[in-house]
């Protein structure tokens, strides 16, 4: 067994599966976590500890498992009416930007997101003695796997899709996860853990030569390579049926960067030949994390309270930029209880504040406060009279959306849109001059923005995930 | 079990989206832009009936078309000037044309179009041509005497000389006296070129009414670029003139023959002003139609 997951492990690393963004923080790494809202990251011992809290699985004895997910969602995204005058105008040679007319896409919001549908492997061996167990856990989508898309949040999104979608929801979460681990159990009552993400950044280098405007040719450079996050964390028995946990995650993100060097036939001769353009984008980031999670337990039932400090303040956009965001701490609380025939039903609710402030400036990222309800049923079975071998559980939760609604404000006084501009700004120069009359051009002169998310926005609905896990404990 | 149907009720409705608030913004007064757009205008111009007499006030639309390379691809490029040309006839078949150039545009390419400043524009001002008439009556014909024009350039003999090719030829001349050599076209927002150009018009046409001649143009420039302020901005398109959508339009303007009077202001004369309130009134502008340069393209 060892050496499968050894296997498993090496070929996952070997093909650069990459790890970012979190659908194990959204909704909880098992399903005791998802039906339980997020509660009880302390609880489960099995390969699902990897995320949820490392040193717990010390506790715990060897198991496999594997499980499935789909997520569904109607997390809708509604745009103001856009007031009249503020397109940017046609000035012909001296427009400088396509006028708005020729968006390609209409400006629209969304009814819905993208979803995750994904699959739960993975397991834990004792190495030498049972105080010591290492796992391995690989959380992989079925549906856009390697999902990678970047957005602006800004006006240039006026120039792509000229919508608006949610920053921490949607695509972000659909990402693989692989990580690795191990526990120890030090004390009869102590455990320390730590496991590692793998992550794959890549630096992709392109040469173009572009003879003519309906031919490009592209010679590619790109390597990438692997790099881990940690998560690490103490379990405590301080009494019997009392657990105490404390989780650290590191900040993770996947990056692509590169140059390109373009060659433009025409350009010969001019220091324009060739061209370099940098590229740098940011995919699924997600923050720091400290989890403080407890539990108690009886025979019958059981309660557990997580508190989750997320620094979101040092999360950054696709683009690499600092998107201003605020830390926050999302408090969570589950109970379970048997209700015989090994039946176990859980249930919890958590809430998770949303760390993005009110985009009246320049910036659309959406997100809303979110009420969780989780529900999950679990069933025991016994193979060959043992007690407690296999189980099958089954989870959903539903994250409702507080609705959000976003007014722009009035600038005062707008400025020309450049980096660092924070309020909405003028795509189009006021002292746009016209050079036979040297005077200002009068269809330049005022706001004008195409930012899809002006003059606001609203957003809510929900989101939400079910699925079913198997386990075996051997 | 109601209970959590209620829940999840209360919550499914308390979520549903609102209305996206209004916004602060109001609205805006639209200024429609009138700079470098293919603008369309209708003639309003009545037609005068009756025979040609050449002598008064004309107003002229000079467009020429030229399909630019680049990137491999052709693209028409038109560029049009409209201005005043004062008709003095000898004896009734051949006249001076004194022409005063109001304004002069260029269709964008890529985005980008050559704009003329008001001082360069005036460098060329007045420019006289001389013109025959074979009859007075409706399909005679009109023939211009070669026109050679001359920007940011001295030439004794603007036919035959040679256009400069150094920075240092003498006959260089900051004509639009803004201290660069030459004339500066500004190419959009992108950069500035000075160049000095040579061009030789040729126009043959019909007489179509008393007070509208019409024909076609064949023109070609020489041009040397002697600077820029972005060295893109030194690289010249390969471009082909294109006859066939080349022409001059003469419309008389004085209000004789049936013509329409633009002496707005009833000071006896009309000027570039009052031709530029009216010219979209006056001729009907093309639009550029690369499809024009669908046969160079193949090539």
């Amino acid at each position: 067994m060892k050496a499968l997951i050894y296997k498993v492990f090496l070929l996952l690393v070997l093909f650069g599966i990459a790890a970012h963004a979190d659908p194990l923080e959204r909704f909880g790494a098992n399903a005791a976590q998802v039906s339980m809202a997020g509660a009880g990251s302390v609880l489960e011992t099995d390969y699902t500890a990897l995320y949820a809290c490392p040193s717990s699985m010390a506790f715990g004895r060897r198991s496999i498992g594997a499980g499935f997910m789909a997520s569904f969602n109607r997390a809708q995204i509604r745009l103001s009416p856009r007031p009249s005058g503020y397109d940017p105008p046609d000035l012909g040679g001296l427009s400088p930007e396509v006028p708005y007319a020729s968006r390609l896409h209409p400006r629209h919001g969304i009814n819905s997101t993208d979803n995750v549908t994904g699959l739960y492997l993975g397991g834990t061996v004792n190495v030498y003695t049972k105080r010591v167990k290492v796992g391995l856990m690989v959380f992989a989508p079925v549906s856009n796997l390697g999902a990678l898309h970047t957005k602006f949040n800004n006006e240039l999104e006026q120039f792509f899709s000229n919508s608006l979608d949610w920053e921490l929801l949607g695509s972000r979460l659909s990402n693989t996860q692989v990580m690795a681990g191990v526990a120890v159990r030090a004390l009869d009552w102590l455990a320390l853990g730590a496991s590692v993400r793998v992550m794959m950044s890549s630096n992709v280098d392109t040469s173009a030569y572009s003879p003519n405007l309906n031919t490009n040719y592209f010679v590619l450079k790109g390597n990438a390579s692997s790099h881990a996050a940690a998560i690490a964390s103490i379990t405590v028995r301080p009494l019997p049926g009392w657990m105490m946990a404390v989780i650290f995650r590191d900040k993770e993100y996947t990056i692509v960067q590169g140059t390109s060097e373009i060659q433009v036939n025409g350009l010969q001769g001019t220091k324009d030949y060739p061209m370099y353009q940098k590229m740098k984008m940011v995919i699924g980031y997600s923050p720091r994390q400290v989890v403080f999670s407890t539990s108690y337990k009886r025979n019958k039932w059981g309660v557990a309270l997580d508190v989750a400090w997320q620094q979101w303040s040092i999360y950054m956009d696709n683009n690499g930029d600092r998107a201003g965001f605020h830390n926050t701490f999302s408090p969570s609380m589950g109970a379970y209880v048997d209700v015989g025939m090994g039946f176990r039903l859980s249930g919890g609710f958590r809430y998770i504040p949303t760390p993005v402030p009110d985009q009246t400036g320049r910036t659309n990222y959406v997100d809303n406060n979110a009420f969780v309800l989780g529900l999950g049923l679990k069933k025991w079975f016994k193979l060959k009279g043992d007690h407690r071998r296999v189980c099958v559980s089954a989870f959903a939760q539903f994250q409702f959306l507080q609705p959000r609604s976003v007014e722009k404000k009035i600038p005062s006084p707008y400025q020309t849109c450049k980096p660092g501009v924070k309020g909405i700004c003028d795509e189009v120069p006021d002292d746009l001059k016209d050079p036979q009359t040297g005077k200002r051009l009068p269809a330049a002169q005022g706001l004008q923005t195409g930012n899809p998310g002006f003059p606001g926005f609203s957003s809510g609905g929900w989101y939400g995930v079910a699925g079913l896990q198997v386990g075996w404990r051997y | 079990m109601r209970g959590w149907a209620a829940v999840f009720a209360c919550l499914a409705v308390a979520c549903s989206v609102p209305a996206p608030p209004a916004g602060r913004f109001a609205d805006q007064d639209v200024v429609v832009a009138g700079n470098g757009s293919d603008a369309t205008a209708d003639s309003g111009t009545k037609e005068g009936t009756g025979s040609l007499h050449v002598d008064g006030t004309w107003a002229f639309l000079n467009v020429t078309s030229d399909c630019e390379f680049v990137l491999g691809k052709a693209f028409e490029v038109l560029s049009y000037s409209v201005g005043l040309d004062k008709f003095q006839s000898t004896d009734g078949y051949a006249f001076k044309q004194v022409l005063t150039t109001c304004t002069m545009k260029e269709t964008p390419l890529l985005g980008q179009a050559s704009i003329y400043s008001q001082d360069m524009i005036d460098s060329l001002n007045p420019h006289t041509v001389y013109a025959l008439v074979n009859g007075h009556e409706a399909g005679a014909v009109y023939i211009q005497a070669p026109d050679p024009s001359l920007w940011g350039l001295v030439m004794k003999d603007p036919f035959t000389d040679p256009i400069p090719t150094k920075k240092t030829d003498s006959r260089i001349r900051d004509t639009d006296h803004d201290g660069h050599p030459g004339v500066t076209i500004h190419v959009g927002n992108l950069c500035d070129v000075y160049l000095v150009q040579r061009s030789v018009t040729r126009s043959k046409g019909t007489v179509e009414s008393a007070i509208s001649i019409r024909a076609s143009n064949i023109a070609h420039a020489d041009v040397f670029r002697i600077g820029a302020t972005k060295d893109i901005c030194m690289s010249q398109n390969v471009d082909v003139p294109m006859p066939a959508y080349s022409y001059l339009v003469l419309k008389r303007v004085d209000g004789h023959d049936g013509s329409p009077d633009l002496d707005d202001n009833r000071d006896g004369r009309i000027d570039c002003a009052e031709i530029m309130a009216h010219w979209q009134d006056i001729f009907t502008m093309p639009r550029k139609d690369d499809k024009h340069c669908k046969d160079i393209s193949a090539h």
